[in-house]
């Protein structure tokens, strides 16, 4: 691999053992996967972070690469529970204080606390720029929604990219890379996020590593997106999707249609992946912010509200960044608080100890957050559109 | 008998090998503070990897198996060498991480000959490996 002078002077040792090892592990993986060169990054994410995930061999980790600092823009994927919230959670003193010291050492990194799986809400990408992203839906918006640049990266790699700032020049980053194989018509609406990310879901498990082109989607938005790219990179692990009328890139290509391999997914096959799951007309719990909702989400759960006068019955938890929990007025907060709607942050059930939150049966809009909690954590989740998760929260059948 | 591979991470190992069929995954089938292969219903279940030249055909799994390799490595429980099919993110991250030699894209003869128990030096300088028996 080619190397500049200063990239030498760092793989020798010159900038400690730290960034030393940071180079090496970089040079090794281009080399054994074929990049020529590295390539500056503008902005590393670094995913697996929750003490839940990494436990005491991520957290030693961390705390030894912690004497150096990252030398890009660095942001950071959920923890284990809100910081604000912990003993609310029920989260044990031992965990909290694990989680505090992987918290701790990033900051000594000089790594944003964001802890948000939505890194795009914090930083937006811009066409063309490489980032060196963790968590498969923030890779997926990034590549797909924005025109940047990244592959799938590992929490482990995202760490040595962000003390580099750069990563091995291959796979998505490289033009050539960066072309759809398998063309995807959809012969469905797209109500809201659930089936937005449902059709992600089925596309991934279609295309698994291949790249789709996604056509007759209509006019989704933003917040469809996200859900799409989350659904996707749960049943995938593909880093790149084009949606049309929404990639950047699309105009720029071209694109011969008749090469592609074709497949058409229709209405029967959202149903069958909903009916994979619990119908549940009650639930312990209502989640919604599966990636971390955006401020528009958030607010539109705030007027959809407003026609119930009573309390849910059903807790509802709505789950977002810190950034945006800032964002949020004051009055929405006292609302939500009448309404038994509890808006948390930093977190994701996902890489949460659930055990200790006592929640059995969810009931959700997203595919990801429903994939993980059966599989992971063998909790039981039911499906529904956005706003029937709402009335049933408040008693509607 | 002398096999050539690709050297990925330097280093120099003499030691038992202990040959895993399967797939690995770090994080899951291994305990980072002994070694101790976890994972009940695989072949070398109850087996330590601690100070062998540990042969499986690649990783799979969690990344965070990167910082099992490392944890083990810390705990003096490490194996003396990885070998490899074809080495993954996660395995060539965590060898580098912890310095344990890596050789991987050896000859599918050599996967047939080797078995627990054998003898090995592994030359990861030069992608090497010598079976003694």
């Amino acid at each position: 691999m080619y190397l500049t002078r200063e990239e030498e002077a760092i793989l020798s040792g010159e900038h400690g053992p730290e960034y030393q090892k940071a180079m090496k592990v970089l040079v090794k993986l281009g080399e054994a996967l074929g990049a020529e060169r590295l390539v500056k990054v503008v902005h590393a994410h670094i995913s697996g972070i929750s003490y839940q995930n990494i436990g005491d061999a991520g957290l030693e980790f961390l705390e030894e690469y912690s004497k150096v600092k990252v030398r890009t823009y660095t942001t950071s994927n959920p923890l284990g529970f809100d910081m604000n919230l912990w003993r609310e959670m029920g989260i044990p003193e031992e965990f909290y204080a694990k989680q505090l010291r992987i918290v701790k050492a990033l900051r000594r990194m000089g790594v944003n606390e964001t802890f948000t799986c939505t890194p795009y809400y914090i930083r937006k990408p811009l066409v063309g720029e490489h980032l060196a992203w963790g968590e498969s839906n923030a890779v997926l918006y990034a590549n797909s929604a924005c025109g940047a640049r990244t592959n799938r990266e590992g929490g482990p790699s995202t760490v040595f990219a962000a003390l580099i700032g750069k990563v091995p020049y291959m796979g998505v980053h490289v033009d050539e890379n960066r072309v759809p194989q398998v063309l995807i018509k959809v012969n469905a609406p797209l109500r809201d996020q659930l089936y937005a990310g449902i059709l992600g879901y089925i596309v991934g498990t279609y295309v698994k590593d291949k790249v789709p082109l996604i056509r007759n989607i209509g006019k989704i938005t933003d917040d469809m997106v996200k859900a799409l790219c989350a659904g996707l990179g749960t049943s995938s692990s593909t880093p790149l999707c084009f949606l049309e009328n929404i990639s950047p890139e699309i105009p720029k290509m071209k694109l011969k249609y008749s090469e592609l391999e074709k497949a058409e997914i229709d209405a029967q096959s959202f149903k069958d992946v909903i009916e994979t799951y619990e119908t549940l007309d009650s639930a312990d719990t209502v989640f919604l912010g599966c990636p971390h909702l955006s401020y528009g989400e958030i607010m539109e759960v705030y007027r959809y509200i407003g026609k119930y006068d009573r309390k849910a019955k059903t807790p509802i938890i709505l789950v977002t960044s810190r950034k945006v929990f800032e964002e949020i007025p004051p009055y929405v907060k006292l609302l939500f608080e009448k309404k038994n709607i509890k808006l948390i942050r930093d977190t994701c059930f996902v890489v949460s100890p659930l055990k200790y939150l006592g929640i059995r049966k969810v009931l959700t809009n997203s595919i990801k957050q429903a994939h993980y909690l059966s599989n992971i954590h063998g909790v039981k989740v039911g499906l529904c559109e956005t706003r029937k998760c709402i009335g049933i929260a408040f008693g509607e059948r | 008998m002398e096999f050539k591979g690709r050297g990925l991470v330097e280093g120099y190992a003499e030691g038992i090998a202990l040959v895993s069929k399967e797939p690995i995954s770090f994080l899951g089938d291994i305990d980072p503070k002994t070694g101790t292969i976890i994972r009940k219903d695989h072949e070398l279940y109850g087996l330590t990897v601690k100070d062998k030249v540990f042969v499986f055909p690649y990783g799979k799994g969690s990344t965070v198996g990167s910082y099992i390799i490392y944890r083990l490595r810390k705990n003096n429980v490490a194996p003396k060498a990885i070998l490899n099919v074809r080495s993954d993110p996660v395995v060539i991250i965590g060898c580098v991480i912890s310095d344990i030699p890596l050789v991987d894209m050896l000859s599918e003869k050599f996967f047939k000959k080797i078995r627990s128990g054998d003898k090995v030096i592994v030359d990861a300088y030069k992608g090497v490996v010598r079976i003694l028996k």
